[in-house]
C-alpha cells in the first residue's frame, strides 16, 4: 500500500493542501489550484477526489465550526497524513528524474 | 431569505442522498461561500452529485449489484406471491403465469364475484409488497449513509432493464416470469431509500 499510485489530480490536491496548512477547505483548496495551475476544478471533481484522498488514508478531514457567512455550516478541513505527505514526494522525485536531462521551456528542476 | 434558506436546505438534502450528513452539510456552506449566482450554485451542486454519485459506483460496485440481486430475489418472491394469490382464488395458475404477467383478470371468464375478490387479494398483497419493499429498502439505506442516490438508480436502472427484456423477449412466455418485476415494487424500494433516516458519518467510521 506505500507505493500506492496518486494520480495527478491527487497530487495537486495534496499540494495545495500542504500550502494552506490549517487552512485547507473546499473553496480555499480550489482557490489554491486555480491560482497555482489556471485551471478552475470543477466541484465535483474536487469532492470526489478529497473522499477517494481520505479513503486511501492520504489526507483525514475535521469540522470546523459552523459560521453565518455559510448559513451556518461548518468548514470541512483538510490534513495530509505521513502517507500522503510521503506518496506525494515520491511523485515528485519521479517527476524530477524524470526531467533530469530534459529541458523544457520556464522549467527549472535541480 | 425564507426562499433562500429553503434554497439551501433543498440542496443539503439532494446532496446528502449521495454523501453523509455532515459531510453534505460542509459542501453546500462551500458552495453558498462559492457561489456567484443561481447557475454557479446549482451546477456546482449537480457536479457534486454526480461525482459523488459516480464514486459510489466506483468505490462499493459490489455492494449496489448485492442490493439490486437482493431486492430482485423479494420482488420474484413477492410478484409469485401476488400470482398464487389470484390464482387460490381463481385456480388458473398455469394460465396466469403464461399470460398474466400483470394478472390480466379481464382474459379469464370468471364471474363478477370471484374476480372482485382476485382483485381485491391482488391489490392487498401489491400494497403488502409495497410496504415490505419500502420498509426494508429504508432501513438498507439508513444503514449506508450516502450511497442512497447510488442505490436508487441502480435500481432504477435495473427496473428498466427488466422492463425492457420482458417486452423485448416476451414471447418466451413462462421462462418471462423468472425475471419478472412489478414495476410498482422498484418504485416503492427507491421511495423507501430516498427517505431513509440521513446520517452523519463522523464519528461512526466508513
Amino acid at each position: 500500500m506505500t507505493n500506492e499510485t496518486i494520480g495527478e489530480f491527487e497530487q495537486v490536491v495534496l499540494l495545495a493542501i500542504l500550502r494552506l496548512k490549517d487552512t485547507a477547505y473546499g473553496v480555499s483548496i480550489r482557490n489554491e489550484i486555480t491560482a497555482c495551475t489556471e485551471r478552475e476544478p470543477s466541484p465535483g471533481s474536487l469532492y470526489t477526489t478529497l473522499d477517494r484522498l481520505e479513503e486511501k488514508g492520504l489526507v483525514t478531514s475535521r469540522f470546523g465550526d459552523p459560521t453565518p457567512e455559510r448559513g451556518g455550516r461548518a468548514k470541512r478541513f483538510f490534513d495530509v497524513t505521513e502517507k500522503g505527505i510521503r506518496g506525494v514526494a515520491r511523485a515528485q522525485r519521479s517527476y524530477q528524474k524524470l526531467l533530469i536531462g530534459v529541458e523544457l521551456p520556464g522549467v527549472a528542476y535541480a | 431569505m425564507l426562499r433562500r434558506v429553503n434554497k439551501q436546505d433543498a440542496a443539503e438534502w439532494i446532496l446528502s442522498l449521495a454523501m453523509p450528513l455532515d459531510r453534505a452539510r460542509a459542501t453546500v456552506g462551500d458552495l453558498i461561500e462559492d457561489a456567484r449566482g443561481p447557475l454557479r450554485f446549482w451546477g456546482g451542486l449537480g457536479q457534486t452529485l454526480g461525482g459523488a454519485v459516480w464514486g459510489s459506483f466506483r468505490a462499493h460496485p459490489l455492494e449496489l449489484v448485492g442490493m439490486v440481486i437482493l431486492f430482485q430475489i423479494l420482488h420474484t418472491v413477492l410478484y409469485y406471491l401476488t400470482v398464487l394469490g389470484g390464482v387460490l382464488v381463481g385456480s388458473r395458475l398455469p394460465f396466469l403465469l403464461v399470460e398474466g404477467l400483470g394478472a390480466k383478470f379481464s382474459l379469464i371468464v370468471l364471474s363478477s364475484m370471484i374476480r372482485s375478490v382476485m382483485i381485491s387479494v391482488y391489490v392487498v398483497l401489491i400494497s403488502l409488497g409495497c410496504l415490505i419493499t419500502f420498509t426494508l429498502a429504508r432501513r438498507l439505506a439508513s444503514r449506508r449513509p450516502g450511497r442512497e442516490f447510488a442505490a436508487a438508480v441502480s435500481l432504477f436502472a435495473f427496473t428498466l432493464f427488466t422492463l425492457l427484456l420482458v417486452r423485448i423477449v416476451d414471447r418466451l412466455g413462462p421462462l418471462v416470469v423468472l425475471v419478472i418485476t412489478n414495476p410498482i415494487w422498484p418504485i416503492a424500494a427507491i421511495a423507501g431509500i430516498v427517505t431513509a433516516r440521513r446520517r452523519s458519518i463522523e464519528g461512526a467510521g466508513r
